[in-house]
């Protein structure tokens, strides 16, 4: 943990590093565009597309490709940063995250599921794949809460809970992909994680949600530090502690399952920027929450730039970079989760 | 007739299709040091987790000043009654501030941001359990006896009428042990709450109580000043252990000997 004092002036480093990440990000690419025509262009506005410093090819790319597809980073990065933080508090559990309890792979699972029936894509509606996601996902969070029962059994419980419901539904994925091969480019999007398909349409849907999730979760935060107390002071301290968990239950999964159902699985964000951002801010919520959003956008920006520059021409599946980056952490976290309870 | 800070009335709990509670009934006098004393499984805890209101609804009621604990609102609930926990661990780093800064949790509004008369009241709780000098620690860094001084504060910044403490020194050596129960003798004789105290030292519940509450097998076996309630006969009977109890010159309490062989 951090001294109090240096907190603002850590915080204003990492919103002007993401600031940079994201110019750099509009900048890198195959269409080779200079930072000052970058600058040049998104001052322009989006529809002002006639300049001597760029052509409209360059401007186009900017504001139909990289902006749309970097604000859903961005988003997809808040989203799952805070969505973790919130379930480590929930589950008072160190280790949870979207990804790693199967709520992810729920919304998948949704989505693949309704896309195996033939209720979505097509000539359908924006929001029938969010909907059907969040289903997924909730659907999924209501088995662990069951299966795990709430947060009395060990945290390893409700690990191998989580992982299980993981084997099962990437297993039904795959069936679905197996039997219906049309389907199969689709559905692989969802399970790996991408953010090729962003659109200004689909950024507007995920960042309602995402306002609809997070925003009252601001509101919350001395719940969410209260929490991680045992049940019995948490209760007798007046939170009303069934109904605030369902709550954020709810906040947290409606946000995360949206990201998934536009951005696919994209997993261990929510579980490396709040640990990141706990060792600069200590546990204290409502600091923690503020890092996490800024940590978690820069971290996507970052991998997802990462995923699409660094073969050169193709693209890498973003969920690919931040598991990468999430597993070999995971597994630190594990070790000395055991050590500690020997 | 005294105030009290509550009633429980016909209180009647089964739990796994065993009768724990049947028909019980107590009254707590506000402004007292009250024990709850008994063998193991005899149903403490179990009355003070009703009190708490954290198991399922029982039968019969517990009547608080403003009615039916039932009918609480949950941070009205915890403006009445404040709870420190049996032995409870911190696994977060939170600072001994913050986790004493929780207890204002029912005075706050929606936003997390504490007033400054929430700060005032915080550093006054933490100097009454003599721990304004580790405020700035880390809450898992503190001593046994700090750390159960520090929920106790927890309780103080609360506010509020009643502190239902379970065995909070049953794990502490004897001087922690003292030092606990003196400050929490301290907080009735000052008026500051009422404590409803669950112990196992018969020579500290009958140092330290004004009322003590004897069960047994989920009913109460007796209950009156320490004096009263705690008898050769009575003792031995209850715990099944042989006792000598040794009385002392002027008021000092009389000393509770059991027989270790």
């Amino acid at each position: 943990m951090v001294k109090k004092h240096y907190l603002p002036v850590i915080g204003a480093a990492l919103v002007i590093l993401l600031v940079a990440i994201t110019l750099s990000a509009l900048t890198l690419g195959p269409a080779g565009i200079s930072i000052r025509q970058t600058v040049a262009i998104v001052g322009a506005g989006p529809s002002n597309d006639i300049s001597t410093t760029f052509n409209q090819a360059q401007h186009r790319i900017i504001w139909q490709l990289r902006l749309p597809r970097i604000l859903s980073a961005m988003v997809a990065g808040v989203v799952l940063a805070v969505s973790g933080m919130v379930y480590q508090a929930l589950f008072r559990n160190p280790m949870a995250d979207p990804y790693v309890l199967g709520i992810s792979s729920g919304a998948a699972f949704g989505v693949a599921f309704a896309a195996f029936l033939g209720l979505v894509g097509g000539a359908t509606g924006m929001w029938q794949v969010p909907t059907v996601a969040f289903l997924g996902a909730a659907g999924t969070a209501l088995v662990i809460m069951v299966l795990s029962g709430g947060v009395r059994r060990s945290p390893t419980t409700l690990l191998l809970t989580g992982i299980a419901l993981n084997f099962l539904l990437s297993a039904l994925m795959t069936l679905f992909m197996y039997l219906n091969r049309t389907q199969l480019q689709s559905i692989m999007q969802w399970t790996l994680g991408s953010f090729g398909t962003a659109s200004w349409s689909k950024l507007g849907i995920m960042g309602a949600t995402a306002t609809l999730g997070i925003v009252p979760i601001m509101f919350l935060t001395r719940e969410l530090d209260i929490l991680l107390l045992d049940e019995a002071s948490a209760l007798s301290i007046g939170v009303s502690v069934k109904s605030v968990r369902l709550l954020l239950l709810v906040l947290s999964t409606l946000a995360t399952s949206v990201t998934v159902a536009f951005c696919g699985i994209i997993g261990f964000v929510g579980l490396m920027v709040p640990h990141i951002m706990r060792l600069i801010t200590g546990p204290r919520h409502k600091t923690l929450m503020l890092f996490s959003i800024v940590g978690g956008a820069l971290m996507m920006v970052g991998a997802d730039t990462l995923a699409r520059t660094v073969l050169g021409a193709s693209e890498l599946p973003v969920g690919i970079v931040t598991a990468l980056a999430g597993a070999p952490l995971f597994i630190v976290l594990l070790a000395n989760h055991r050590k500690e309870n020997r | 007739m005294q105030k009290t800070v509550g009633t429980i009335r016909n209180l009647t709990w089964a739990y796994r299709n065993k009768l724990l509670f049947d028909k019980l009934h107590t009254e707590f006098p506000s402004g007292s040091f009250i024990s709850i004393i008994g063998p193991n499984g005899s149903g403490k805890t179990t009355l003070l987790r009703h009190l708490l209101r954290i198991l399922p609804s029982p039968r019969g009621s517990i009547v608080l000043p403003q009615g039916d604990l039932h009918d609480y609102h949950q941070k009205d609930l915890a403006r009445h009654i404040s709870y420190v926990p049996q032995q409870s661990r911190l696994e977060y780093d939170f600072t001994v501030y913050d986790c004493v800064a929780m207890g204002r949790y029912s005075h706050g509004g929606r936003l997390a941001v504490l007033s400054p008369e929430d700060h005032t009241l915080i550093m006054q709780s933490l100097q009454a359990m003599e721990l304004a000098h580790v405020a700035d620690r880390l809450a898992t860094e503190l001593s046994g006896g700090e750390y159960q001084r520090m929920l106790i504060a927890r309780a103080l910044a609360q506010q509020s009428h009643v502190i239902l403490l379970d065995e909070p020194v049953s794990h502490l050596d004897v001087h922690n042990q003292r030092e606990i129960l003196t400050l929490l003798r301290r907080l009735v004789d000052q008026k500051v709450a009422t404590v409803i105290c669950v112990l196992h030292d018969l020579n500290a519940v009958s140092a330290f109580s004004d009322l003590v509450i004897m069960m047994r097998a989920g009913a109460i076996v007796a209950e009156g000043p320490a004096q009263e309630v705690l008898t050769k006969e009575r003792i031995e009977e209850v715990y099944q252990v042989a006792v000598d109890i040794i009385e002392r010159e002027g008021p000092l309490p009389p000393i509770i000997l059991p027989h270790w062989r």
